[in-house]
């Protein structure tokens, strides 16, 4: 299969959900006016993925702004992975936030207490 | 130079006969020197003069020419007496006296002695001198001539001074000076007389001397008088002359001037002319150019012309061979661009659908927003009860997904601020549903019990059920994620209680400068992974001053500020910490300008939506109107219809008055004699025994309770009866709140 990679606009993020390395990344803002038009292809692309996963799955997250419909989104998409995790493959989350913005942290913090798999929190510092 | 030395020669023999040795000698240098200036240059030639002046001799000599041999021999001796050769002269005068012998001519021998006399004379050879002007003299008295004596005379004297034979010299001059005195020879007188005084000097007869040299000074300053004024007549002469000279000047300067000038004008005129003839001749030239010139371009032209038209003819042909493809290619055009226009026709067309559908969707959805506004609690519905609060509410859209909620009951207050997911329409529909669904559960859970037994999580509970049933949520990734987030308050006025639920957002109560965060549940209301467990329901004891927040996230979720980021909720908490003590009004307007500032030009990214109210018990007081407060009174409402009754029994409700209830005049009167009652409001129709009738009962026994009586509209007719049947004052129905308790107030107090 293919990797999925999104160019990010100014509502939406970008993707990059290589599979040959394993190592996935959701950057930039989330803030579409139908949430379930942008995520519906990536929900396709988990669902073959999950089939065949990487040994190891770094799904890195660095959102500035998001949404409440795309909060609960994210958490679906972490909840796909979640199950990868069972099995033989390992999946882990980097969370980024800026070093001042404890929202984000905080809403963080809500997906690992909802989840099993394990949760790095990393502060950035720039713009 | 011969007539030159002739000249000198007449003028000598002039002098001669004048016998004035001082005038001669002088007019001899005179032309002497005249002679000498114009032939100073050549002595030798002077020489070579005088042998050619004896070779005239003696060729005259030869001749036999005695009169001109005489006249060449004075010339010789002349020149011998200049040159100093004064022997030769003396030589050559003896042979001119000699030849003027034989030619019998006096005048010429008397004229050679006086210089015979005169060459002795200046070489001091006095004696000779006197015998030589002896010899002129006897001659001159010969001829009688009366000046030449004279002459002689004063020559005989001067020599005779020379000799110092003053007595002599002075017989001499005796006897000129009669002569001089007759011919007025005043020059010679002065000659005489000086001489005098000289020789009576030397006589030593000084008085003679002194007087003659008066004389002769008298003299001497008269000739020089007369010299002077030779010399002034001949200046002023020579000045008028100059005058005049200078006039003639003047004025041929003036007509030269004149004549130039003439000439100048002349001169300009000419050139004038010249130059305008120049003018015409080019003018001419020019025309006669551009003539050529025209002739030359029509020449061109004609050439041109016929160039053109062979190139014309030339590009025809091609074009004419192109134009056939371009036909067939403009044909293509022309139809493509008739498709563009079409096109652009259609174009046009459905841009003004566009607009027309974008008109009719913005016309559509501000007609929505007018519903929404009208289902939003109006703000009236806070002021009773928490006067001090503000509700800032900014849209995104025209219509928005957040919205609050409010509900008073019973010194109770209820306050929600929710955030649907979306925003806009979607989320305008999901908040109608959260307004409905609200409205729905407060009712149906107060239907069944107090509501002061209503819990803030119970709401959110039965919310979340709602909105997962009616959207059939099952919790699949691809379905719909709406629902909300939603802050709810219930605030007992009365027993300064507050509960909090929240699904998402939390409240901040500010107290005493500090801030507070009830925090609320992680979970949406709608379907989630944790939606099966309750939410947590906070209870807070509410103080005095008391401010309480509740919010959206769209307000501290703004992306600006300096740095182009989000406010983020610590931004938000600390400004409220700054403003937290001023006016809730003005809370609002710098809670507002704040958010403005921080978003600057970029849009906002969501609805905004921040509630906040003060807790004040005395105004809650005020509003339950506790000067009504009836606690231990009894009051009888005689009414027999039952939606009066429960409208007085409401209006009685917040001065907790014990109020009873008899269906008609009978039981009225029954209560009253069983019961202690404080007023009575008594209707006035009723059946089996109406109001008049039951007062005039109650009279009889209780005289002194306050008995009113209700009359509706168009009962006025009654009043004589009510009065008459003993009532205390009268309510006209329906009732005025106000009027009413100030009614029943006024007969207590009696």
């Amino acid at each position: 299969m293919k990797s999925l990679i999104i160019e990010g606009t100014k509502n939406t993020p970008e993707i990059n959900f290589d599979v040959k390395t394993g190592k996935f990344s959701i950057i930039g803002n989330s803030i579409p006016e139908d949430v379930l038009s942008f995520y519906t292809p990536i929900f396709r692309w988990l669902e073959d993925y999950i089939a065949n996963p990487c040994p190891i799955t770094e799904l890195s997250i660095k959102l500035s702004y998001f949404n409440s419909a795309s909060s609960k989104t994210l958490l679906d998409i972490l909840n796909m992975l979640e199950a990868v995790n069972d099995t033989s493959a390992k999946v882990f989350v980097k969370w980024h936030y800026h070093d001042l913005d404890e929202d984000m942290l905080q809403t963080g913090k809500e997906f690992e207490s909802m989840l099993s798999i394990p949760f790095e929190f990393i502060a950035y510092y720039q713009d | 130079m011969i007539i030159n030395n002739m000249l000198a020669a007449a003028f000598c023999t002039i002098a001669e006969k004048r016998k004035f040795i001082f005038f001669r000698k002088q007019i001899q240098r005179f032309f002497f020197l005249t002679a000498w200036f114009v032939f100073a240059s050549s002595i030798i030639k002077a020489q070579t003069n005088i042998e050619e002046l004896e070779n005239l001799c003696k060729r005259f000599e030869n001749e036999n020419n005695l009169v001109e041999l005489s006249k060449v021999q004075v010339r010789v001796g002349y020149a011998y007496q200049e040159k100093g050769n004064e022997t030769k002269a003396v030589e050559w005068f003896q042979k001119a006296i000699k030849t003027n012998e034989a030619l019998g001519n006096k005048n010429g021998i008397k004229n050679l002695y006086t210089n015979l006399g005169l060459i002795y004379n200046e070489n001091n050879d006095f004696q000779k001198a006197v015998e030589f002007y002896k010899k002129s003299l006897q001659i001159s008295q010969q001829q009688n001539k009366r000046g030449d004596i004279l002459v002689d005379l004063i020559n005989i004297a001067t020599a005779e001074q020379g000799r110092k034979n003053y007595a002599e010299s002075n017989k001499m001059l005796e006897k000129a000076l009669p002569l001089a005195q007759e011919l007025n020879e005043i020059p010679s007188l002065r000659n005489i007389y000086s001489t005098l005084s000289e020789n009576y000097d030397k006589l030593g007869q000084s008085d003679k001397a002194k007087e003659y040299f008066e004389l002769a000074a008298s003299i001497k300053s008269h000739l020089q008088k007369e010299e002077l004024k030779k010399f002034e007549s001949r200046t002023r002469q020579a000045e008028a002359e100059i005058n005049i000279k200078e006039q003639e000047i003047e004025s041929s300067k003036e007509q030269i001037k004149r004549i130039s000038s003439e000439k100048e004008l002349t001169q300009q005129l000419l050139q004038k002319e010249k130059e305008l003839n120049e003018l015409k001749e080019k003018d001419f030239q020019e025309k006669e150019k551009l003539q050529k010139a025209k002739q030359r371009n029509a020449n061109i032209r004609l050439t041109l012309l016929g160039f053109i038209l062979l190139l014309v003819s030339v590009f025809l042909l091609i074009i004419f061979r192109q134009l056939r493809e371009k036909k067939k290619a403009n044909l293509m055009l022309e139809q493509s661009f008739k498709q563009i226009a079409e096109q652009k026709i259609e174009i046009e067309k459905q841009n003004k659908l566009v607009l027309q559908q974008k008109k009719k969707l913005t016309d559509s959805i501000s007609y929505a927003q007018r519903i929404q506004q009208a289902v939003l609690p109006p703000v009236a519905a806070f002021e009773k009860v928490l006067p001090e609060h503000f509700i800032l509410f900014k849209p995104r859209d025209i219509v928005s997904g957040d919205f609050y909620w409010v509900s008073a009951k019973e010194g109770v207050v209820i306050i929600a601020a929710a955030d649907c997911t979306g925003h806009g329409v979607p989320g305008a529909f999901m908040s109608m549903l959260g307004v409905a669904f609200l409205n729905d559960i407060v009712n149906r859970i107060t239907f069944n019990k107090h509501i002061l037994a209503l819990h803030a999580n119970e709401i959110l509970n039965q919310l979340r059920e709602n909105v997962i049933t009616s959207l059939h949520q099952t919790g699949r990734p691809d379905e719909a994620k709406d629902g909300m987030d939603i802050a709810l308050c219930i605030v007992d006025l009365e027993h300064k209680q507050m509960q909090f639920a929240g699904a998402h957002n939390p409240a901040y109560i500010i107290r005493k400068g500090e801030l507070i965060v009830i925090e609320a549940d992680h979970m949406p209301i709608g379907i989630y992974k944790t939606s099966s467990q309750p939410f947590t329901n906070h209870e807070v004891n509410l103080e005095q001053g008391d401010q309480v927040y509740i919010f959206s996230d769209g307000y501290y979720d703004q992306i600006g500020g300096p740095k182009n980021m989000k406010m983020m909720s610590a931004n938000f908490r600390k400004f409220l910490m700054q403003i937290h003590q001023r006016s809730m009004k003005e809370q609002k307007i710098l809670l507002e300008d704040y958010f403005n500032q921080w978003k600057g030009d970029f849009e906002q990214v969501d609805d905004v939506l921040v509630i906040g109210f003060r807790f004040d018990h005395h105004i809650i007081n005020t509003a339950l109107n506790r000067e009504y407060a009836w606690d231990d009174l009894n009051i009888l409402i005689a009414e027999d219809i039952d939606i009066n009754y429960f409208l007085l029994f409401e209006a009685l409700k917040p001065t907790k008055a014990n109020i009873s209830r008899a269906k008609n005049g009978v039981e009225a009167v029954e209560y009253c004699k069983n019961n202690k009652v404080d007023v009575i409001l008594m209707d006035i129709r009723m059946p089996e025994m109406n109001g008049i009738e039951a007062a005039k009962l109650i009279r009889e026994f209780n005289p002194k309770v306050p008995i009113i009586a209700q009359t509706a509209n168009g009962e006025e007719n009654d009043l004589e009866n009510i009065k008459e049947a003993g009532c205390n004052d009268y309510i006209t129905k329906p009732i005025n709140l106000k009027n009413f308790l100030a009614t029943i107030k006024k007969h207590l107090n009696k």
